[in-house]
């Protein structure tokens, strides 16, 4: 596009960091993942005493993020992907694995530790409407952490909740507006300054842009990049739109099925994919570039139950180079250099691939 | 011509109709209505003079007329005042069980929807236990387990109320605890106590409020049943179930002793309800 | 166009809540050929669903809508057909197809149920005529176990199989112009692909018609023989893909792409971005609706509405396409 727009809300272009390129083990870890796995017990029918089988939303991830690192996640519904961000947030207790953050294992934390610890680590969710309290202004939704946590009242609670509305690019004057009567974009807004309002170092923003509509969407992830920059966030960065995690990630990881199928820096992954299930996924992701040359790779039939997986690679069933090892054997962890590693029999083979 | 001549007349019953043109009439009415019983509660002096309790023996059982606006009871005793006297027993009843109900169901079901669990299977089960009963018969069984006074009866109405709102609340409850927002709170790190208490009772009371209207109504009713029986309030003290009850005997010779009380009774709850409605509508639209 | 098959002309959608009327669609002027697929693009609120639903008849269902202007379909004026016409020819000549899958089927009943309902609108025949039809048809939309497809109940089926039920159920009816609203945003990538390809290949071989309402540009440049650009109600540019993604002409497409940060190439700083909000339908801005966000405008933007000005191989309504500066 070569048309000159408007520029973003915040006029402040203050130069991007060359995004740091982060080894799956991080150097300053701000989150590790060791070996987490996260089990549901789902009913099979409706009612009480229907048998129960178990859900392995997440198996066995490792992984980890760098202080000031946005990790973008992508993956399908069902791959696990929320629960994940949730796991690394401590929203959810893994199932066996240890979550280690900031230096300490959140399972050996304390109560009140652990609700120190949660200040820290914030989440900007999908349905801006919905993760506000309907019954608040948006004053009351930015003033209440402040409250709680750091005794903040009168004029100095109010200079605080102004400063925020503005950071985020809304009027103070809103403040005593009701979620309802916001558009979609402003709602967002006040969700990302409820997250920011404590100081986090960890923000994980899970489908924070995927509701809203494009123009509003680039508006707010401007937001959140100015943000990063100010504030010296970190971002887990959950989202099913590849464009927009192209745009944000440092690093980008791959679920399918409840395994980290490749993790790269994010130019690496777009230029060069190793997973069939990373380039089916780029492949039919729509792009509007009309320079766009693209594979053609669509992908026959639907991702089996995560209650029934595969034999060996669970991608096997829709995998188009798949052979009798990928039925047999769990694919190995195969380091590529640069921080790429990539879950696969046969990186980046693409023999069978031409359609 | 004939439908046209029909229409104006409304049973009772369609009066309830909230969408009918005439529904703003009917709501101004149950206001008033609601305005005068209230009225007569606070200052019973203004609506009926005289003292309750005074009786005159010359003028037992008179017929509704020029000395006796509603006549008057076998001791003498004027019914207009003490249908205006009772109205306080009634109102005072009607809503102080109401507020035990709420309270008490309220909170054991906000405890079992907000907590889940055990706590909710016990809670559960209890309140299925006491809704096998219907609402009146237990009422009694208390009443007559606690003996006759105008607490006992609060108590006993409230208690038989508790169950619905432990259940209206657990209920409303459930679904406010999965709302993103409670979540969002969570997230924040605040602890149980205040996501109970801004995020999710707040959110979850509108339909006990509306609940409790139509309680309010029953609650009335129950009362009046209870000292229809005896149950009730002690017998010195004017009372619109007392006094159906007092006038049972006379129904063939002095109609209107019960006939007005039992009127009076029925516009009142049926007032109390149109309100609730009108409530509900308001707290759909918000 | 020579061979037109649906022709929209100034349709213009209201609903009316007694002391207002609130524009929804203030003026939708477009073409559909014969087996041509024709994305309807634009954000929330700019009308394309309600454009969409009104050719098919069912924003007319609403008494509080009022619906002028005129919609041909092959020479039939649709606007003017009596309700039961209308009714024939949904689902036989036009189908449409939403973007709630699972909301869209009936929980109640089968999918063999559904779709035999759906083929006797059609065609009676015997009914291992009409399994075997079933089957067939199934099979189109790439479900090759039918079989078990035909015996599940919705809520039993992916989000993406379902999105196959419906489009073989509206392809039942061998309609002449399929309308899909959304039809994949509710949907995986990977499966989106396979049901935008299956829509491909209906036109080719069916010489189906389609009109595809997208929020989603990429879906579109994927698809699309031409694209119709709407905003706040109205049709801003419609042109075949090539052109409007290379060249946009109207302010708001350009910057509709241009917030859509590249799967190529340097990454941009910063994305750039349209200021502001899309304007409530009741409170549309005076001259062009545009004019408060763009950067191009001028005097006479706030003042009237801009025509239709013809370009190459389309059309634009702006004071100040950007095309001038390019020639």
């Amino acid at each position: 596009m070569t048309t000159p727009m408007v520029p973003a809300g915040h006029a402040k272009s203050a130069g991007r960091k060359a995004p740091s390129r982060p080894m799956t083990t991080a150097e300053d870890p701000i989150v590790t993942l060791h070996g987490v796995t996260k089990e549901f017990r789902v009913a099979q029918a409706p009612g009480p005493f229907a048998p129960r089988s178990t859900l392995r939303a997440v198996d066995d991830v490792a992984v980890s993020m760098a202080r000031g690192e946005t990790f973008g996640l992508v993956g399908e519904s069902g791959s696990g992907k929320s629960t994940l961000g949730r796991l690394a947030v401590g929203l959810t207790e893994p199932t066996s694995g240890e979550v280690e953050f900031d230096g300490r294992i959140l399972s050996q934390l304390r109560r009140p530790e652990l609700r120190r610890a949660r200040r820290d680590m914030q989440v900007v969710f999908q349905d801006p409407l919905g993760s506000l309290n309907p019954r608040m202004r948006i004053g009351e939704i930015i003033a209440e952490p402040l409250r709680v946590f750091e005794n903040l009242s009168g004029s100095s609670l109010q200079d605080r909740v102004d400063e925020l509305l503005r950071a985020v690019g809304l009027d103070p004057s809103r403040a005593h507006a009701r979620p309802r009567t916001l558009s979609g974009g402003q709602r967002q807004r006040v969700g990302i300054a409820r997250a920011i309002a404590l100081n986090p170092s960890l923000v994980l923003a899970d489908e924070a842009v995927s509701a809203l509509d494009v123009s509003v969407q680039a508006q707010i992830t401007n937001l959140l990049m100015d943000l990063r920059e100010r504030l010296g966030l970190s971002y887990l960065f959950i989202a099913h739109g590849l464009p927009i995690v192209r745009h944000v990630a440092h690093r980008v990881g791959v679920m399918y099925l409840g395994r980290l199928v490749e993790v790269a820096p994010t130019e690496t992954l777009f230029a060069n994919p190793q997973h069939p299930y990373t380039r089916a996924l780029l492949a039919a992701s729509p792009d509007p570039d009309p320079a766009a040359r693209r594979e053609r790779i669509v992908l026959q039939g639907e991702p089996p139950s995560p209650m029934n997986l595969p034999s060996g690679c669970r991608f096997r069933t829709r995998c188009p180079i798949a052979r009798e090892v990928c039925a047999a054997e769990a694919p190995p962890l195969v380091p590529l250099g640069g921080g790429h590693e990539v879950e696969c029999h046969f990186p980046g083979e693409r023999e069978k691939m031409a359609a | 011509m004939a439908t046209a001549l029909a229409a104006p007349a409304r049973s009772p019953l369609r009066l309830r109709m909230p969408r009918l043109s005439t529904s703003r009439v009917t709501f101004a009415v149950a206001v008033v209505w609601l305005a005068i019983v209230a009225a007569a509660a606070l200052i019973p002096g203004l609506l009926g003079p005289g003292d309750p309790a005074a009786l005159d023996p010359s003028q037992v059982l008179t017929a509704p007329g020029e000395q006796a606006l509603l006549g008057t009871d076998h001791y003498g005793r004027s019914v207009l005042t003490l249908l205006v006297h009772g109205a306080r027993t009634a109102l005072v009843i009607g809503l102080a069980a109401t507020a035990l109900g709420l309270v008490l169901g309220g909170w054991f079901g906000l405890l079992a929807g907000y907590l889940g669990g055990w706590v909710d299977m016990l809670v559960g089960r209890v309140v299925d236990m006491l809704m096998c009963f219907p609402g009146v018969l237990l009422a009694l069984v208390i009443a007559s387990g606690l003996g006759a006074s105008t607490t006992n009866l609060i108590i006993a109405v409230g208690i038989s109320a508790a169950p619905g709102f432990a259940r209206v609340m657990r209920g409303q409850v459930l679904s406010v605890r999965s709302r993103l927002y409670v979540e969002a709170a969570r997230s924040m790190g605040f602890g149980s106590g205040r996501i109970i208490v801004c995020h999710v009772l707040p959110n979850a009371l509108a339909p006990s409020a509306v609940l409790a209207t139509v309680t309010v109504g029953t609650s009335i009713v129950a009362a009046a049943s209870l000292s229809f029986l005896g149950l009730g309030v002690r017998s010195d003290v004017p009372d619109w179930g007392q006094l159906l009850s007092m006038g049972q005997p006379y129904l063939a010779s002095a109609w209107w002793i019960s006939t007005f009380p039992g009127v009076v009774l029925t516009l009142t709850v049926i007032a109390v309800s149109l309100v609730g409605d009108w409530l509900r509508d308001r707290m759909d639209s918000d | 166009m020579t061979d037109t098959l649906l022709r929209l002309n100034g349709v213009r959608v209201e609903l009316d809540r007694g002391s207002t009327t609130i524009p929804l669609v203030r003026e939708a002027t477009l073409e559909v050929g014969r087996g041509e697929i024709v994305c309807l693009v634009g954000e929330s609120g700019s009308g394309k669903s309600v454009t969409a639903r009104t050719i098919m008849g069912l924003t007319q269902l609403d008494a509080a809508m009022r619906v002028s202007g005129t919609a041909s379909f092959d020479g039939t004026d649709l606007f003017a057909l009596p309700p039961v016409q209308m009714r024939r020819l949904r689902g036989r000549e036009l189908a449409m197809v939403f973007q709630e899958p699972l909301s869209s089927l009936d929980p109640v009943f089968g999918v063999e149920f559904q779709l035999r309902e759906a083929l006797r609108r059609r065609e009676r025949l015997s009914r291992t005529a009409e399994r075997a039809r079933l089957r067939e048809c199934l099979a189109e939309v790439g479900i090759h176990d039918g079989d078990r497809v035909l015996r599940s109940h919705p809520h039993e089926l992916s989000g993406g199989m379902c999105q196959r039920v419906m489009i073989a159920m509206a392809l039942l009816a061998r309609p002449r112009l399929l309308i899909a609203d959304e039809p994949t945003t509710a949907l995986d990538v990977t499966i989106q692909a396979q049901i935008l390809e299956l829509i491909d290949r209906l036109r080719t071989e069916e010489g189906m018609a389609v009109l595809l309402v997208t929020h989603d540009m990429g879906v579109a440049a994927e698809l699309a023989d031409r694209i119709v650009v709407m905003y706040s109600g109205r049709v801003v540019e419609t042109a075949p893909p090539q052109e409007v993604l290379a060249h946009p002409a109207h302010p708001y497409t350009a910057g509709l792409l241009g917030s859509i940060p590249p799967m190529r190439g340097p990454r941009p700083q910063m994305l750039p971005t349209i200021g502001g909000s899309v304007p409530d339908p009741s409170r549309v801005p005076d001259g062009c609706a545009f004019h408060p966000r763009c950067p191009r405008a001028a005097a006479e933007c706030s003042e009237q509405s801009p025509a239709f000005v013809p370009l190459t191989g389309g059309a634009v309504a702006c004071w100040h396409p950007l095309v001038e500066e390019s020639v």
